[in-house]
């Protein structure tokens, strides 16, 4: 496999507090345009999606990962390669069943949600970094990986933890793959 | 509910509470009457600055007035938000720059409550966090046939961690109170009447 091509070599740092807070203004005009939370979060995962297929070619530009063979390699590397570069944290792995597709991200730190101290008065089942959930699928589905990504547990919401759950579903193409065996 | 037009940036000197809180919390009343009174002093002393360059330093206005019971300390903004804070006249131990670091943290705490996508400038402040930020309690000094020490308990809230200093010290018994009121804004868009924290 060739060596990707140099790509902005040098990352254009921003400041953290300006990005946290454009990320809260538009979750706050998202809440003040739709009534329901599930509107909401429904948005936040279309646009994270619109975002992570084509974030996707930026982060294999600029990492050197090489083929994965299994899912638990792919979540290893969405965790401590792509969280790492684009948000400055490293959530922990943890696989949840037996047959390896299911795995949760659990994020002790997370930065986008710096300032906010409680979700908004009949706010509750809103999921503030929903759009974390949208990215992480859309970059999956670029590269053939379909996946359900959704929210277990939220510290806004009262649980000790923020875990992402990543559930592989079929592949996209395993007919193809299957004609040629 | 009202939603403010796009270009409606009417100037309107408020000065409304957006944070009222007391230790210990009887004769709320007289402090928030004492808070509203040293309002004119703050704003006498902001006009008194006129052109002179605001830098750290002026934020804190120092003791406004002392009564005879109380002594009042502001500090202001540059965005007008104007802190004040109420204390007991018997407790001698507090001195100018520990109110001076006090100040500097309640105003990082606010700034933080500011930053909070769901929070609208102009609204009433519910934070937990910001629930108390250097109050300093004592409690009342027990006739010596209790045995008791006296304790003087000292809370600061800064962000949501607490931390607390506990100091045996001077039998006086003081409270706080702190109030942050909003200098000239745009038109305020009131939610509705929220209670305070």
């Amino acid at each position: 496999m060739s060596r990707p091509a140099h790509r902005r070599p040098e990352y254009h740092k921003i400041n953290k507090d300006l990005f946290v807070l454009t990320y809260g203004a538009l979750v706050a005009q998202l809440c003040k345009d739709y009534e329901k939370d599930e509107d909401v979060n429904k948005y936040l995962d279309t646009m994270g999606y619109g975002i992570g297929t084509r974030l996707i070619e930026d982060f294999l530009a600029r990492s050197c990962v090489r083929r994965c063979h299994s899912y638990s390699e792919i979540t290893d590397i969405i965790a401590q390669v792509a969280f790492k570069m684009y948000l400055g944290i490293t959530p922990s792995v943890t696989c949840n069943n037996s047959s390896r597709n299911e795995f949760s991200l659990i994020l002790d730190k997370n930065p986008l949600v710096e300032f906010v101290e409680e979700l908004p008065a009949g706010r509750s089942s809103l999921c503030y970094c929903n759009l974390l959930c949208g990215i992480i699928r859309g970059a999956l589905e670029m590269v053939h990986l379909a996946a359900d990504v959704t929210f277990l547990q939220d510290r806004l919401k009262g649980d000790s933890v923020t875990e992402i759950g990543i559930t592989f579903l079929k592949k996209l193409d395993e007919r193809k793959y299957r004609r040629k065996k | 509910m009202a939603v403010p037009l796009p270009g409606d940036k009417t100037v309107v000197a408020q000065n409304y509470p957006l944070y009222i809180r007391s230790v210990p919390t009887e004769s709320e009343l007289k402090f928030h009457y004492m808070v509203h009174t040293s309002l004119d002093v703050v704003d006498e002393k902001i006009s008194a600055m006129g052109k002179a360059l605001v830098d750290q330093r002026e934020l804190y206005l120092g003791l406004l007035y002392p009564t005879e019971d109380y002594k009042v300390y502001g500090y202001v903004t540059n965005s007008k938000v104007k802190f004040v804070m109420v204390v007991d006249s018997s407790n001698t131990a507090l001195r100018d720059n520990e109110i001076r670091s006090m100040f500097r943290k309640l105003h990082n705490s606010y700034t933080d409550v500011m930053c909070n996508p769901f929070y609208n400038p102009g609204d009433r402040i519910q934070s937990r966090t910001l629930v108390v930020l250097g109050t300093m309690t004592r409690q009342k000094t027990l006739p010596p046939s209790q045995g008791q020490a006296v304790t003087a308990c000292k809370w600061a809230v800064l962000g949501g961690t607490w931390r607390r200093e506990i100091s045996k010290g001077d039998s006086a018994g003081s409270s706080f109170i702190f109030s942050l009121l909003q200098g000239p804004t745009r038109t305020p868009d009131h939610k509705g009447s929220v209670s305070l924290a």
